[in-house]
């Protein structure tokens, strides 16, 4: 069996916690009520005419409201998900039951398909089952795709500081190191704590940087800084 | 009509514009195969070039990187069982499915004839159906262009599934995001914080960029440790034949998709994936092949349907843009905004003015769904290829381009601040799940809806009737209520969707451990 099928009822509807909506919906809130304040402090109508303070207080208001709902609906949505999940046990339970007890496969289809039936659903979705989870390693394979960037544990969080800190420093030393200099810096440091070899960061840095500083100065006539470098 | 076609098409022949054209297909084309990048990346990053460029090469750049970006999704669909784009999604099974039965090749085939077709298809609904809405939007006033902002506001939010209230508060981050600067009626500073460059505005550009681009890297590099895929073999040689074969005998699936997703790309806010969903749904539903031995062919036959609707949605989704100047998705709404720079007020204006600007736009469409076939062959022969472009260097290269594009909007580092303040609220917008498409059209339609609200009440001193009574404006007006009306109805229906097909998974799993 492959990861989607069992991982499924975890990525259901309920993805994201409630509480993490909550915090969502309070924001809102506190976004609209410091808005609406600020609206009023302009001239919102002025002799019947409305005025700059109107359309925000308008957009906070509508914050506020959606803030609330969000709140009511995801409360009620938690507890409608529950009882799911409840009904999701038992049929899985009743399905396993039904196979330990000697049952062909053929009947459990059946009942698959009267308890699908039941809860009324075409499903049109993702053809499961039918052989299509077969073994994966009789493919013929070409390649092998380098799409784990991704890290454990601390280094998850090094790794944005790595990227945040070096938009910070392109933006404090561009005008003194100048653009070619800090760009090679900034994208070595990312590439680099990306887990790539240290030489393939440091030419992806520099290729970069050139070839951005070509392009956008020579071509499109930007006037990127200079810095201590002469000529750049 | 003769001279602007003459004119158009000189437009279209400077060299300029097709190197340009080339290129931004081949950069669509790379991006797209790529899982997780979008093509709304792909215009976000493109935007900053398209600034220095004239109005027609610019236009010609997004059109074409927007249409090669949606069939390039498919190609880590069929490889990898992820879908490059949201568009690709409804077939992903599929496409995968046939790769490892050894017919990869004609999948992929089969999907990027399909999208050539129904791209051309959706070119000629946006030639012949933009004019008549076009015409039809002249006797708009202010009233009008207010409910059909507030239309494409409301369609920004039901496209956000299942997540309408979060879609709602993204539209309102947008819409506070478009009140910075100085206001429309009396000139008066609104959240500049004193900070006088602020009274422009938040660049539409810049927003867009941190939104799409750095929050992507973000979202990447704090990513878990995922596991590396094994990218499958495909024998590209010799299926040229077998594929047009395929598409012969399915021409029905490629015609009904294409309807389907003329039709439904048109709609403001419904875009190439629901049109793709649609059409998939529609097209299994009414399959005629039966029988074990017919899987394969009916997964041809699905994603012959599925890939020519989402490509038909692309192009059909500018009548909307075109007509009103009201965005139908992210893309087109970045669109408007380049449109915008460049001086050139999409709507009416833009058939009774600029005509040959007009023709230019459509020729384009024809152009790139054309030029789509030789270079997807291409694409398909070295995917391989494209999926091993590490994502390290790739990170870097897209944090490099967003700095110099958000530095390039004005020579100053405000824009590349805003950049890095988007691109982290784009990131936590992710993280909770809020959808980022309302935000970019809460900016861009947030002046037009305030602007003509404004104009209205001051012409009338506040006679508030005049917004219900004008018979334009009710026909709007009772689409607004549908749409905002559907929208929960349509959030249940998913919801119970999505848990039924969760308990047959539950169900299909327990089965298939039985029967091994």
């Amino acid at each position: 069996m492959t990861a989607p099928a069992d991982t499924a009822p975890a990525t259901g509807p309920a993805a994201v916690s409630v509480r993490g909506d909550l915090v969502v919906a309070a924001v809102c809130v506190i976004v609209g009520v410091i808005v609406i304040p600020y609206g009023a402090s302009m001239p919102y109508i002025r002799e019947g005419i409305p005025g700059p303070g109107l359309f925000p207080m308008m957009v906070g208001g509508l914050l506020i409201l959606f803030g609330i709902l969000l709140a009511i609906t995801r409360l009620l949505a938690a507890r409608r998900e529950r009882l799911h999940q409840g009904e999701l046990a038992a049929a899985t339970a009743s399905a396993t039951a039904a196979n330990d007890s000697g049952t062909a496969a053929g009947d459990s289809v059946a009942e698959a398909a009267a308890v699908q039936e039941a809860k009324g659903e075409a499903g049109m979705g993702v053809p499961v089952a039918e052989g299509d989870e077969e073994d994966l390693s009789q493919l013929e394979t070409a390649a092998v795709m380098d799409t784990d960037i991704g890290s454990d544990g601390p280094r998850r969080w090094i790794n944005g500081a790595i990227l945040m800190g070096g938009i910070v420093f392109f933006v404090l030393f561009a005008e003194i190191l100048g653009f070619p200099v800090t760009m090679t810096v900034l994208v070595t440091a990312i590439v680099w704590s990306l887990r790539a070899r240290w030489w393939v960061a440091l030419i992806t840095g520099v290729l970069t940087a050139v070839g951005l500083w070509a392009m956008f100065e020579q071509g499109l006539l930007v006037q990127l800084p200079d810095g201590i470098i002469p000529g750049f | 009509m003769g001279n602007d076609l003459q004119g158009a098409l000189q437009l279209i022949a400077d060299p300029m514009t097709i190197l340009v054209v080339v290129l931004a297909g081949l950069f669509g084309l790379v991006i797209g195969s790529l899982p997780g990048m979008t093509a709304t990346l792909a215009a976000a990053l493109l935007v900053p070039f398209t600034f220095f460029l004239d109005p027609v090469p610019a236009i010609a750049a997004i059109i074409t990187m927007s249409a090669m970006t949606i069939f390039a999704g498919d190609i880590p669909s069929a490889l990898l069982r992820i879908p490059g784009t949201p568009s690709s999604a409804a077939y992903t099974e599929d496409a995968f499915a046939l790769t490892r039965n050894g017919k990869g090749a004609l999948g992929l085939g089969v999907a990027l004839v399909a999208s050539v077709i129904g791209g051309l298809f959706g070119s000629v609904v946006l030639i012949f159906v933009s004019p008549i809405l076009g015409e039809f939007a002249l006797r708009f006033t202010s009233y009008e262009y207010f409910w059909v902002a507030v239309l494409g506001l409301t369609a920004a939010v039901i496209v956000s599934k299942g997540a309408q209230l979060k879609g709602g508060i993204a539209l309102m981050t947008g819409l506070l995001v478009s009140t910075v600067g100085l206001d429309v009626t009396l000139g008066h500073p609104r959240f500049t914080f004193g900070e006088e460059q602020l009274y422009r505005g938040v660049d539409f550009i810049a927003a867009m960029i941190g939104l799409f681009g750095l929050s992507e890297v973000l979202r990447a590099v704090t990513a878990r440790r995922g596991q590396s895929l094994p990218i499958p073999k495909v024998d590209g040689t010799g299926q040229f034949r077998a594929t047009f074969r395929a598409i012969w005998k399915n021409k029905g699936r490629v015609g009904s998709g294409s309807v389907i997703g003329g039709v439904v790309g048109a709609l403001p806010g419904a875009g190439a994936d629901i049109a793709a969903w649609i059409a998939y749904a529609f097209t299994r539903a009414t399959t005629r092949l039966r029988g074990k031995d017919a899987a394969d062919d009916q997964r041809v036959e699905a994603i012959s349907g599925a890939s020519s609707a989402n490509n038909a949605g692309i192009a059909s989704a500018y009548v909307p843009t075109l007509a009103f100047g009201i965005p139908g998705d992210t893309i087109t709404a970045i669109l408007i905004g380049v449109l915008l720079v460049k001086g050139i007020t999409p709507g009416p204006d833009l058939f009774l003015y600029q005509t040959e600007t007009l023709y230019a736009l459509y020729i384009i469409f024809i152009v790139a769904n054309l030029l789509l076939l030789p270079l997807g062959f291409l694409l398909i022969r070295v995917s391989g290829m494209v999926l091993r472009i590490p994502r390290s260097v790739l990170m870097g290269l897209i944090v490099a381009i967003s700095i110099c594009g958000a530095f390039a909007i004005n020579n100053g580092y405000l824009e590349v601040g805003l950049m890095v303040g988007f691109g982290l609220l784009g990131y936590l917008f992710e993280k909770a799940r809020i959808p980022l498409a309302p935000v970019v059209l809460g900016i861009v339609l947030g002046p037009i809806v305030e602007r003509n609200f404004m104009q209205s009440v001051i012409k009338t001193d506040w006679d508030l009737t005049q917004f219900f009574t004008r018979p334009i404006s009710a026909v709007l007006i009772v689409l607004v209520i549908l749409a905002i009306a559907s929208a929960p109805v349509m959030s249940w229906l998913g919801d119970r969707a999505e848990r039924a097909a969760a308990l047959k998974a539950a169900q299909g799993s327990s089965v298939g451990s039985s029967a091994s």
